[in-house]
């Protein structure tokens, strides 16, 4: 009796874990790291340290993709590329706006808004 | 006891079946999705409604991570802050939540246009409470395409094999980097900004199941879907 009960236990927890399943989304579509949290430190409190510490989650973003898609998030590039320009690192700053239209060729008539309205202080 | 197992099996048949032939799926809820297919989507800076100053910075954020893991091509907060620079009119929200959208699509080429009011939040010890309303506007013909109004209940953190994820991710550095109240704070709002957006259909970007997810069932169909202005 007990050993049959055991049973039906184990097939209601398999069913639940089935039927979960196929409710549940898929993995993320990309590795966010600590995006969220050093933005927000960096927003709150810009110090020399928080902006660097942003600047390593830019450049961990843009290596390290593991998740689904293995490309970098929308605006991530073009953020970091507007950090790099705002420095005085024009070139590299531009090369990683023009990366983000390559990326996202949706992304073309903002990020050039954005390059020219740069260009033009 | 075969008999027993016979009719646990037939329930769990049953119970399968209702739920499948649910009324509420995203293909009638959200049908306007479908039909305009939006790609890229300008996120404004939530209208902050509450007396809790900066949550509108955090929520910017959190949208904008749900709506690129959705699978739209999103603009970040930064690069928004920085479009709006030199032209106030687009960083109206006010104006522009009923307004004529089309000089964004015109001049930005952008799809859609995501408006979040907060209207109350309270957070304690487990998480928050946020009460929203969130429309997600075509910038081509002013249709909502999807819309949320109602108050989400967030957990701080979702516990898994006794780390603490966000996104899937682990969040030790919140616990390091950030008071705890901040951080809270911080991943309740991405929570809410996950279920306020969980019936969404997804983007192009979300190969596997873009324009396959007519039939999963919302969520949260108590809820009436606007499809028109």
């Amino acid at each position: 009796m007990g050993h049959c009960r055991m049973k039906i236990g184990l097939l209601a927890l398999f069913s639940l874990l089935m039927i979960s399943c196929t409710v549940m989304e898929d993995a993320p579509l990309y590795t966010w790291y600590d995006y969220g949290v050093v933005r927000a430190r960096y927003r709150k409190d810009s110090t020399v340290e928080s902006k660097e510490a942003l600047r390593a989650e830019y450049i961990n973003i843009w290596l390290g993709q593991k998740t689904r898609r293995k490309v970098v998030p929308p605006g991530i590039a073009a953020e970091y590329g507007l950090m790099l320009y705002k420095e005085g690192n024009t070139q590299d700053g531009l090369s990683y706006l023009r990366k983000e239209m390559e990326l996202y060729p949706e992304s073309k008539a903002c990020v050039s808004k954005i390059i020219n309205q740069l260009q033009e202080k | 006891m075969k008999r027993n197992i016979s009719l646990f099996v037939l329930c769990l048949v049953i119970i399968g079946l209702s739920s499948c032939s649910g009324k509420y799926v995203r293909g009638n809820s959200f049908g306007l999705m479908y039909e305009e297919k939006p790609v890229t989507v300008l996120l404004f800076p939530p209208i902050n409604q509450t007396e809790v100053p900066g949550v509108e910075h955090d929520l910017w954020e959190a949208f904008y991570m749900a709506m690129c893991e959705k699978g739209y091509y999103a603009f970040s907060p930064a690069l928004c802050c920085e479009l709006f620079s030199k032209d106030s009119l687009y960083y109206n929200a006010d104006s522009l939540y009923e307004g004529d959208l089309s000089r964004l699509h015109a001049e930005l080429e952008v799809d859609a246009a995501l408006f979040v009011k907060v209207k109350s939040f309270r957070l304690d010890k487990t998480g928050a409470n946020i009460d929203f309303e969130c429309r997600l506007r075509s910038a081509k013909s002013g249709r909502i395409l999807y819309s949320y109004d109602k108050e989400v209940r967030a957990f701080a953190a979702t516990f898994s094999g006794g780390r603490a994820f966000a996104f899937g991710v682990p969040m030790e550095f919140f616990l390091q980097q950030l008071d705890a109240a901040t951080s809270d704070k911080l991943i309740a709002v991405h929570n809410c900004a996950v279920q306020v957006l969980v019936d969404m259909p997804v983007g192009k970007y979300s190969k596997k199941r873009y324009g396959k997810d007519r039939n999963v069932i919302v969520s949260s169909p108590k809820h009436e879907v606007e499809l028109r202005l």
